[in-house]
């Protein structure tokens, strides 16, 4: 018994529990101090970082103590009550909480207020939550609460930390105590984003702490960069001590890379024989790369990925390709097996071909003095085409040839080289390559129904994120996807024939066509008819809604719009006075919408063009909200512009 | 090792990944030709509960589903929840057949989660479980997906609910009960003529075949009141030994529910002080119930769910605890609600509902099982008069009230808790009633705006909208839990679906408990559309109104179910100056069963006067009148757009 006990006291370092002194004048304060508006302010959150050695393993141990002040009856509901959720080994202790009424008394939570939860539970898998609640909590008053958790066999692993919550902080504080053992080579690092200088400084007993005061709520906007980039966070993580910074430390992380895959990309007799058959007919080195590209998208499936159409035995019957002769045998891999076979192919063919490390910017902006390797776990090829670096990612399907995920164009990537690795920047595709072209063939009855013919071909980075959405559909759910987008714009549409191509072809761009039916598209009142020929954007919200911003703007990827409109116009009517929609020339990107009237005046039609993000210009500062905002508001307008139709005078014709 | 163990653990092995007979016999049903829209067939849908002298149940659950299409793959799922403290589950497998090559999976312990269910976010602890299973990665067309598990229960309750379907077509429905001799068994089947069982001995069998694909359509009700299903209770001899508590009709379940309830909603002396200091000063009933009935609203809503299979989900903790914590779920508010309405000397009862749908409970079965949420029933004099006092001569005069929606005043039900069954737990007067519809005018929303059309087809104007009774909730709600800044977009935005580049310039709100009142200021460069030089057109609706039912199909199989909601709007639109109105739409009135719509345009002098108003029922009309119920409402809303035209 007694062996027991000692071993649990060894296991679970008991805290005592030890509550900071509270201010007179945060329990009288009833407004809050840093955003006026919020419900609820962290007065502070202090997080103790432990790394420290059990006997002979590691144990990572992570102590938080949070108070926060209400304010609000929704800041009551949300922070009246804690939840801590762990996976696996990790165990929640010590967890104690009180409220701090505004009258100064002070009500503990009660043992029967905390509950253990296991939330998931499979072999391998354990998600445990301690939920609890404190007592009586009040608008004006504070709750504060301490837990611990203990993770046996685990270290301080890149783990991301936050100094921004969705509510205010007014400090917030991590003290971390890195292991030092004499065969634990490595060394704590820290890394903190988007906040002026965080320097960790001595304390006492081995830590190091950092702290930050002041810092406004997290809040979310669409279209803005990726949270990693907007939000106040520190990275913690170990490496290995070796002194690098800068330029160095990239030439050796690209050195690794190069190592680490050499072995992987051996060419051999089937692969030059097959490299010399796919590049028989090109002439060019640009020319060659595209067609190994095109031989693995269509050749190599992916096993991993849905457009691959393997069934599920198949893959499982699926082996380990060893390496890109077994690829190319098999006819499937995974997706780094895709881009194996690419890069022998390629210098099977004589052209310097390379793995090279991708940042996302879904992600976050990567910047290359952050000397770290988190932010480029990508795999991606680089190619070099006439003295310049060309990048191929066959492990993501359904891309345009030379096209890359849009998260992946226009970054810096890390090329791998056998001396010392090199940045280079990876192309971005130009708003022509994402297009979306537009047809219809439409007919206007006079009590304003519109029919006809629709027909949307998407290329690039548009049909990218549209055969992703279709492909694990079914025909009959991609034709009623179709329908609820349409249906949402148009509640009275009528739609049939929908026929969707080149879903699964990389190659071809994807096509959406189907025939319509709209009863009073068009209004029709006592004496006209009024339409609206931008059927494509009728029925479409504004990009821009809100009249203020707090964060930068951020459109994915430069894309381009061709919309090509006939109408039939209904016998006995005609256009009164038409004009043009406007147009504009943005820099960022064009706008340009033109009616057109036959000489018969039977027909009219309606020509739109409209493309944004040249030149890369994909981010723009929140200072240029307003400006923005106005020109998508102006294409909005333009795209609802009405054109009045009337009736003819007596004994005239569609003949003009 | 000998060759009989050899060969022996050559059999075991072969059996390790190979599917039971009955899975292997039901694959291969014949079934018929589906539409593209239904994306699996269940070949088998069975549960046999088996009850012991002692009231213990073993419970073995079969399913065997056909995939038909990709987005079928979600079906290959198998699952079977469990109260953990009366409940285990005993044996859970699952396996897979493959279409193409005939071979079979077999679902290891690798493969099976066991996962604790939260039914809301409140939820802070519950011994709900669930033990799972998806196949969904190997779920290729064509192949069929088997589950089986085993569970034994030691619950209190002895009634039963099985669904034969959900949305998805079964081809085999059936469902098993076995009971001790000189047991004896109630059932009903809802949403189905009636399904009499085979009875052999103590084993009752009911059985569906073919039940068709239910498909889910906008503003039908939900599918447990469509889809067939079937509702048990057992009764033990006299003198029985077994620990269950029989429930035969709604008094019997109003008895149990009251002897749960009624010893917890009693008043401390702190809750005694409390109460008398909130009513200080109210003058009427209805007052000093709306000042208890507010305070019980703040209260946080926080969920604690423990021995639910011993009646622990029908059971509040008591209301000294409850005012003491400052917290609780809707069983305990209810219970403090009761508890604080006593030491003012006003009687209540606690009542069971389903929230979320109205249709939900049927009287046929007398279950507590059919609630999800505990609403508290206050005995009131005829001087409260409000749209959820309910009167008959068995329970008197009550009026409803959800202490847990915070947003909807005393007096007034949210609308989901209109028209709906509910149990009045009175020990003595128990009964199931039906709550009361509120007139459409309790969910009243008046707008009044003054607005300008500027020359070059800009806006400004002021809107007013004034919310009282039901239909304040929801932008109370909003208003509560929004700060001003993010309350002020989520205005901006609305505006902005009806008005391009709208800009708010002010939002004001003054709530005063019985009204919410909203004040907007706004402008925009672009309102009005210019089809040429000389003209101008635009909707006098400036002020999208929420389009509550949308009807987009040609035909309907399941009934429309309408909420309650009214509103006026009455919108003076100042005209450009130059302009003159050259077309203007034509007054119109629909008077019906489905609501009253009135919408007016009124030309005078340098101005237009807009006005419209709408009345709808709580009520849910037959899929046969949808081709009436659909043309009314495509009117209401098709009105919204008809223009104005403007010459200069």
């Amino acid at each position: 018994m007694l062996r027991m006990l000692v071993f649990f006291v060894a296991l679970v370092p008991a805290f005592a529990v030890d509550w900071l002194p509270i201010e007179k004048a945060d329990l009288e304060r009833t407004k809050p101090k840093i955003d006026p508006d919020a419900a609820a302010e962290v007065i502070f959150w202090h997080v103790r970082i432990e790394d420290r050695m059990l006997g002979d393993a590691p144990q990572h141990i992570r102590r938080s103590y949070v108070r926060i002040k209400i304010y609000s009856e929704s800041g009551r509901d949300t922070y009246g009550k804690g939840e801590v959720t762990v996976f696996n080994k990790t165990v929640v202790t010590n967890v104690s909480g009180r409220t701090l009424k505004a009258d100064g008394s002070i009500l503990e939570m009660k043992k029967d207020a905390a509950f253990d939860r296991d939330v998931v539970k499979s072999k391998g898998l354990k998600v445990k939550a301690k939920t609890f609640a404190l007592p009586d909590v009040k608008v004006g008053d504070m709750v504060e609460y301490q837990y611990t958790e203990i993770k046996d066999n685990a270290l301080t692993a890149y783990v991301a930390l936050p100094f921004q919550r969705e509510i205010p902080v007014w400090t917030v504080s991590y003290h971390v105590k890195p292991l030092r053992h004499p065969y634990f080579p490595y060394a704590m690092r820290t890394m903190n984003y988007n906040i002026k200088g965080s320097p960790f400084v001595d304390e006492p007993q081995g830590f190091y702490g950092t702290t930050q005061n002041d810092l406004p709520a997290y809040v979310q906007e669409p279209l803005m960069p990726p949270e990693d980039q907007m939000k106040a966070w520190l990275l913690i993580y170990y490496e290995e001590d070796r002194n690098m910074k800068g330029d160095k430390y990239w030439a050796d992380f690209g050195k690794r890379t190069w190592q680490q895959f050499k072995p992987l990309v051996k060419v051999d007799k089937e692969i030059r024989r097959k490299a010399e058959e796919i590049t028989a007919s090109a002439g060019t080195p640009v020319a060659k790369a595209a067609a190994i590209e095109a031989f693995c998208r269509n050749n190599i499936r992916n096993v991993n990925h849905e457009s691959s159409g393997l069934t599920s035995e198949q893959r499982d019957k699926f082996k380990i390709n060893k390496d890109p002769s077994d690829t190319l045998a098999q006819g499937i891999g995974t997706g780094t097996d895709t881009n194996l076979l690419f890069i022998s192919l390629a210098t099977a063919a004589g052209l310097d071909a390379r793995m090279a490390r991708i940042p996302n910017r879904r992600d976050i902006f990567f910047s290359k003095s952050y000397p770290n390797e988190y932010h480029l776990q990508v795999l991606s090829v680089a190619v070099s085409i006439d003295g310049k670096w060309r990048f191929y990612d066959i492990s993501t399907p359904y891309l345009d040839s030379g096209m890359l995920s849009w998260g992946e164009e226009g970054v810096s990537a890390l090329v791998s080289d056998p001396k010392a690795g090199f940045f280079a920047d990876t192309q971005f595709s130009a708003p022509d390559r994402s297009k979306a072209l537009r047809k219809a063939t439409l007919v206007l009855s006079d009590d304003g129904e519109l029919s006809g013919l629709a027909q949307v071909t998407y290329t690039g980075h548009l049909a990218v994120r549209l055969k992703n959405r279709y492909d694990g559909m079914s025909p009959a759910e991609r034709d009623e996807d179709l329908k609820k987008e349409l249906v949402g714009r148009y509640p009275s549409v009528e739609i049939e024939k929908i026929n969707f191509q080149n879903l699964n072809d990389p190659a071809k761009p994807l096509m959406i066509a189907y025939r319509l039916k709209i009863p009073g598209y068009a209004t029709r009142t006592g004496k006209r008819i009024l339409l609206e020929p931008g059927f494509f954007e009728r029925g479409i919200a504004a990009s821009f809604k809100d009249s203020k911003r707090k964060h930068p703007i951020y459109i994915p990827f430069a894309y381009a719009e061709t919309d090509e409109i006939s109408f039939e116009l209904p016998d006995g009517w005609e256009l009164d006075n038409p004009t043009n929609p406007g147009d504009g020339e943005f820099g960022v990107g064009g706008y340009k919408a033109l009616v057109r009237k036959s000489q018969d005046g039977k027909t009219l039609a309606y020509i739109r063009n409209f493309d944004w993000g040249r030149e890369m210009k994909i981010v723009y500062p929140v200072e240029s909200y307003g400006e923005l905002k106005k020109i998508f508001d102006y294409v909005y307008e333009q795209d609802h512009h009405v054109l009045s139709l009337k009736q003819k005078a007596a004994g005239a014709s569609n003949n003009e | 090792m000998s060759k009989l163990a050899l060969l022996l653990s050559a059999l075991s092995l072969y059996a390790a990944d190979d599917a039971p007979n009955w899975l292997k016999e039901i694959s291969t049903t014949k079934t018929p030709e589906f539409g593209p829209k239904v994306p699996g067939v269940i070949l088998l849908k069975e549960q046999r509960i088996s009850v012991d002298e002692t009231g213990r149940r073993t419970t073995t659950t079969r399913m065997a589903v056909k995939i038909l299409t990709k987005e079928g793959t979600g079906m290959a799922f198998g699952a079977e929840g469990y109260q953990a403290d009366t409940a285990k589950i005993k044996e859970f497998r699952a396996w897979m057949l493959y279409a193409a090559s005939g071979k079979t999976k077999t679902y290891g312990k690798d493969d099976i989660l066991d996962a604790s269910m939260t039914s809301n976010s409140g939820e802070l602890y519950s011994q709900a479980r669930m033990r799972m299973v998806s196949g969904k990665r190997e779920a290729d067309i064509g192949n069929v997906f088997g589950f089986e598990a085993v569970s034994e229960d030691k619950t209190v309750f002895a009634q039963e609910d099985f669904s034969f379907q959900a949305r998805a077509p079964v081809m085999i429905a059936r469902f098993v009960v076995t009971l001790p001799a000189g047991w004896t068994v109630k059932s009903v089947v809802l949403n189905h003529p009636g399904v009499e069982p085979a009875v052999s001995g103590g084993v009752y069998t009911w059985q569906l075949n073919d039940l068709p694909y239910v498909e889910d359509e906008e503003s039908s009700p939900a599918w447990t009141a469509i889809a067939p299903r079937i509702a048990v209770s057992y009764f033990p001899p006299a003198g029985s030994a077994a620990n269950i508590r029989p429930l035969s009709d709604w008094a019997d379940v109003a008895r149990w529910m009251s002897e749960l309830s009624e010893p917890k909603a009693q008043p401390s002396p702190a809750i005694d002080a409390k109460a008398r200091q909130l009513v200080e000063g109210a003058k009427t009933e209805l007052d000093k119930i709306s000042a208890i009935g507010r305070y019980v609203q703040a209260t946080t809503y926080v969920l604690i769910t423990r021995g639910a299979g011993r009646g622990g989900g029908y059971t509040p903790h008591a209301a000294s605890d409850i005012f003491l914590k400052g917290y609780g779920d809707c069983k305990d508010k209810t219970t403090l609600m009761r508890a604080m309405l006593k030491s003012v000397g006003i009687e209540s009862v606690g009542v069971g509902i389903f929230s979320g749908d109205r249709t939900a409970v049927k009287p046929e079965w007398a279950s507590p099982h059919q609630f999800n949420h505990a609403i508290t029933a206050i005995r009131v004099s005829k001087d409260t008069q409000a749209p959820a006092v309910f009167e008959d001569a068995k329970s008197g005069r009550l009026m409803f009230f959800d202490p847990t929606d915070s947003t909807t005043p005393p007096g007034y039900l949210p609308n989901h808790e209109q028209a709906s069954y509910a149990l009045i737990e009175d020990a003595t007067r128990g009964e199931l009633v039906l709550t009361p519809a509120a007139a459409p005018a309790s969910a009243d929303v008046r707008r009044k705006g003054e607005i300008t059309i500027l020359p070059e087809g800009g806006i400004t104007g002021t809107l007013v909208e004034i919310r009282k009774g039901g239909a304040l909730s929801r932008r109370r709600k909003m208003h509560k839990e929004l700060s001003k800044p993010d309350f002020d977009k989520d205005i901006e935005r609305w505006l902005a679906s009806s008005i391009p580049g709208v800009r708010v310039k002010k939002v004001e709100v003054d709530d005063s408990g019985s009204e919410f009142k909203t004040t907007v200021e706004f402008d925009s460069e672009r309102y009005s559309q210019i089809p040429n030089q000389k003209m101008q057109i635009f909707r006098a609706a400036v002020f999208r109104h929420p389009e509550s039912v949308r009807l987009t199909e040609k035909l309907r199989k399941q009934p429309v179910v309408l909420n309650t909601e009214a509103f006026e709007e009455e919108i003076r639109i100042l005209l450009p100056i130059g302009y003159k109105v050259d077309e203007i739409p034509e007054a119109l009135s629909v008077k019906g069963d489905y609501g009253n719509y009135h919408a007016k345009w009124d030309q005078q002098v340098g101005s237009v006067l807009f006005t419209r108003s709408l009345e709808v029922p709580a009520r849910t009309v037959p899929a046969a009148q949808y081709t009436q119920v659909k043309k009314f409402f495509d009117t209401v809303y098709g009105s919204s757009n008809q223009p104005i035209v403007l010459m200069r």
